[in-house]
């Protein structure tokens, strides 16, 4: 070929768009194109004699010394795809063949001809970028939805790696900045096969270590290493290069304005850029993971909140079932102590009812010592034997009279000493004490055997006062006798009242004894101008709770007794009617009509319109409780005459 | 027989106080010219009364009880000493209102006040001047 042949092919060659290269057999640029040159950016000057695996990625280097060995043996290759760098270090992706330059048959070197496809190759990548980034965050969005607490780590860890793959990145991880401590700490970590992890070697690194990184990460920036080898400052590039980190990318995790830790992609097989489209993306994703922490929080919290809830309801629950066991017992207690209340405010009619029998019983036991020593000393000596018994006999069989009034005994003396003096021949002054004598011993006209039998004595006087003397005495005995019955009874009375619920039994009783029982420990009350009416059959038998019902007779009576205080005319009524299926129960007062809202009411604990006067408010409710406990009908009726109770028993 | 001058009336709802209260009072009272009488009623007792002043009986004192169905022994007294200025009155109670038995003491309505039970030697010693300022 002529030397003008030549200068119109390299003309040629020149003005072609394809960037062609004449290669020697060991790689070294012997000439290249002006297309080549300007397509990298390179003179003459700067490659020809250099190596062309200079300009060449790692990758294409490797492609490059698998292709060298082909063309030298004389094969021609086409279809080659391969990345040069150019002069910007951007990489420039060139499609082509290259073919042996052959002399004398014997290879001496290589052509190549390459198309640039690095715009079509950027469109193409930049759309499978796209398609994947979709992807990816469609992956990962959907999996951050409403997965379970539990299973979030593993998302988390999932999407690192499928962002760390996206990327290109051999390890992926996050980190958590802990302010307090002045430290951070690796908390998740991905990495690629073959690839060491650190994760254990991070735990706690001293923020002091990383001022720049938390001042950028502070400022919500990237921090981007395109090469660890030109970092200056030794102590982090040394950290870095232990670790085998080529390049690198943190970016933080940015909670509002507070940066919560970062979020890092470590490079090390390939050194790499990222281009800005990958730096959104991987925002994008720290904000996704920012947003997953803060859904792990929220979720953390609403588990703990319903924990405590549970825990409190299970409180609640413990508290409210102990408050109503105790408020049962407490029910118990008040009806216990509503009953010692009654018996409280009744005690002053209560030590009443004891103190009349024992002053009684006290007296007449002084009385009879003296009548006694009166006996001894004065006359009993002087009877005989005979006539002692005969004195005895008497008295024995005489009625006893409780008192006799002044003006009747001397009426009754009058007569006997008519009836003496016209009977019996004896001195005036004597039959006068006779007659004194025999009518204080109770001793009658018509008893006239015995009055014949006295005065054919002859120490007639003498038999007559030892006869009043022990007729006193007694009288008195048997007065003693009543007076312990009647204290007897009101302590039984008492004693019935208070019994505490050893009875819990049903049993059947007698109705008008139990009502009578409750109006003996009201005696005191009641005998303070009551008309009481009590007109209960003798023959009513009740089945049910005798002890509590005492309460509700209480209660009725006190009620009434209560209601009746400010009038002079107090009637209090109690009666009973049976019937075959029934049993009626009524108490009945004088007592002021009851206001309609006060007989709604007045069946509630603790209602009361006695103020502070008395009363605790349960009388009534207690009433309805224990008639309510007997299946009973407990109602009121109230006008301006009469207050009626009305209870009625099934039978 | 007709020597009758003084009267005791003892005014109780307890017939059994009346005949414990009647023995005793009988072992100081000379029962020939007094004359003693028991009420368990008040009502009967100020209508008894009424009677033996009418009679010009000289009521020596009458001896009440507090509680009494009816009417209390605070009331009888005041009736009784609207009536009879200068009628002694004794109380004998176990449960007397302090506030009433204060007030009749006050009023200077009340010669003595004893209470349930009692001692033979407490009532005597009561009721021995009232006597004694009588004969």
């Amino acid at each position: 070929m002529n030397n003008n042949n030549f200068n119109e092919i390299v003309n040629l060659l020149n003005n072609t768009t394809e960037c062609i290269h004449l290669l020697e057999r060991d790689g070294t640029i012997s000439w290249v194109n002006a297309a080549w040159k300007k397509t990298l950016g390179l003179t003459d000057k700067e490659c020809l004699g250099m190596s062309i695996q200079d300009y060449l990625s790692d990758e294409s280097k490797l492609k490059f010394a698998e292709i060298f060995p082909r063309l030298n043996n004389g094969e021609s290759i086409g279809n080659i795809t391969c990345v040069f760098l150019s002069s910007n270090n951007e990489s420039i992706y060139l499609e082509g063949t290259s073919t042996p330059v052959m002399e004398e048959g014997i290879v001496v070197g290589s052509c190549a001809f390459f198309q640039n496809v690095t715009a079509q190759r950027k469109v193409l990548g930049e759309l499978r970028q796209m398609t994947n980034l979709q992807d990816i965050l469609m992956r990962i969005a959907t999996h951050y939805i409403n997965v379970p607490i539990n299973d979030l780590n593993q998302i988390v860890y999932n999407s690192l790696g499928d962002i760390a793959s996206f990327a290109s990145a051999d390890r992926a991880y996050i980190f958590r900045y802990d302010f307090k401590n002045k430290l951070c700490k690796n908390t998740y970590e991905w990495c690629d096969e073959g690839i060491d992890s650190q994760i254990n070697n991070l735990q706690s690194i001293a923020l002091s270590d990383m001022p720049y990184w938390l001042s950028k990460h502070k400022l919500g920036e990237c921090v981007e290493i395109d090469d660890v080898e030109l970092l200056e400052g030794q102590g982090i590039k040394s950290r870095l290069k232990l670790e085998g980190i080529k390049s690198l990318i943190t970016l933080p995790l940015m909670d509002g304005g507070n940066v919560l830790g970062f979020v890092g992609f470590d490079l090390i097989r390939n050194r790499r850029t990222f281009s800005n489209d990958e730096k959104n993306v991987l925002k994008l994703f720290a904000q996704m993971l920012v947003n997953v922490h803060n859904r792990l929080l929220n979720a953390l919290q609403i588990e703990k909140t319903k924990e405590e809830l549970e825990q409190m309801n299970e409180s609640l629950e413990r508290q409210v079932s102990e408050k109503t066991k105790r408020n049962i017992s407490l029910s118990k207690n008040i009806i216990e102590q509503e009953k010692m209340a009654t018996i409280g405010e009744i005690s002053a009619g209560i030590a009443h009812d004891l103190n009349t029998p024992l002053s009684t019983i006290k007296v007449g036991a002084d009385n009879i010592k003296s009548i006694i020593e009166t006996l001894f000393t004065k006359q009993i000596t002087l009877l005989s034997a005979n006539e002692l018994t005969r004195i005895l006999e008497r008295i024995q069989t005489s009625q006893i009279e409780m008192y006799v009034g002044g003006l009747q005994l001397r009426r009754e003396k009058t007569e006997m000493f008519q009836y003496l003096s016209e009977n019996y021949q004896v001195e005036s002054a004597e039959l006068e004490k006779i007659a004194d004598l025999l009518v204080k011993s109770r001793v009658n006209k018509e008893d006239s055997f015995f009055i014949q039998y006295i005065l054919e004595l002859k120490n007639r006087i003498q038999n007559l006062e030892v006869l009043y003397q022990l007729q006193m005495a007694y009288s008195q005995l048997a007065t003693i006798k009543n007076s312990s019955d009647k204290a007897v009874k009101v302590v039984q009375d008492v004693r019935a009242f208070i019994k505490g619920e050893t009875q819990q039994e049903k049993h059947t009783f007698n109705l008008k004894s139990n009502i009578a029982t409750v109006l003996g420990i009201f005696n005191y009350e009641l005998k303070k101008e009551v008309d009481l009416q009590f007109n209960v059959d003798e023959s009513i038998e009740l089945y049910g709770f005798e002890v509590k019902l005492f309460q509700v007779w209480s209660n009725l009576v006190k009620n009434a007794l209560e209601s009746m205080e400010d009038q002079e005319q107090r009637y209090l009524g109690i009666s009973a009617e049976k019937t075959d299926t029934t049993l009626t129960v009524v108490f009945e007062n004088n007592g002021p009509q009851i206001p309609s809202d006060v007989l709604d009411n007045m069946f509630k604990k603790f209602y009361t319109t006695k103020g502070r006067k008395s009363g605790s408010g349960l009388g009534l409710s207690i009433v309805k409780n224990i008639t309510d406990e007997h299946d009973a009908a407990l109602n009121v009726a109230s006008d301006n005459e009469r207050t009626k109770f009305i209870i009625t028993f099934k039978t | 027989m007709n020597e009758l001058k003084y009267a005791v009336v003892c005014v109780d709802d307890d017939p059994y106080i009346l005949q414990m209260l009647g023995f005793q009072l009988g072992k100081i009272i000379n029962q020939k010219l007094t004359l003693l009488e028991y009420f368990t009623d008040p009502d009967k007792a100020l209508e008894g009364i009424d009677e033996l002043m009418a009679e010009k009986i000289d009521v020596i004192f009458v001896m009440v009880d507090y509680q009494m169905p009816k009417m209390t022994g605070a009331q009888l007294i005041r009736s009784l000493k609207l009536k009879y200025p200068t009628l002694n009155c004794v109380m004998l109670s176990g449960q007397a209102n302090q506030v009433s038995v204060e007030e009749l003491r006050s009023d200077n309505l009340l010669a003595s006040f004893i209470s349930k039970p009692w001692d033979e030697e407490v009532l005597f010693a009561a009721i021995s001047p009232i006597i004694q300022a009588h004969l």
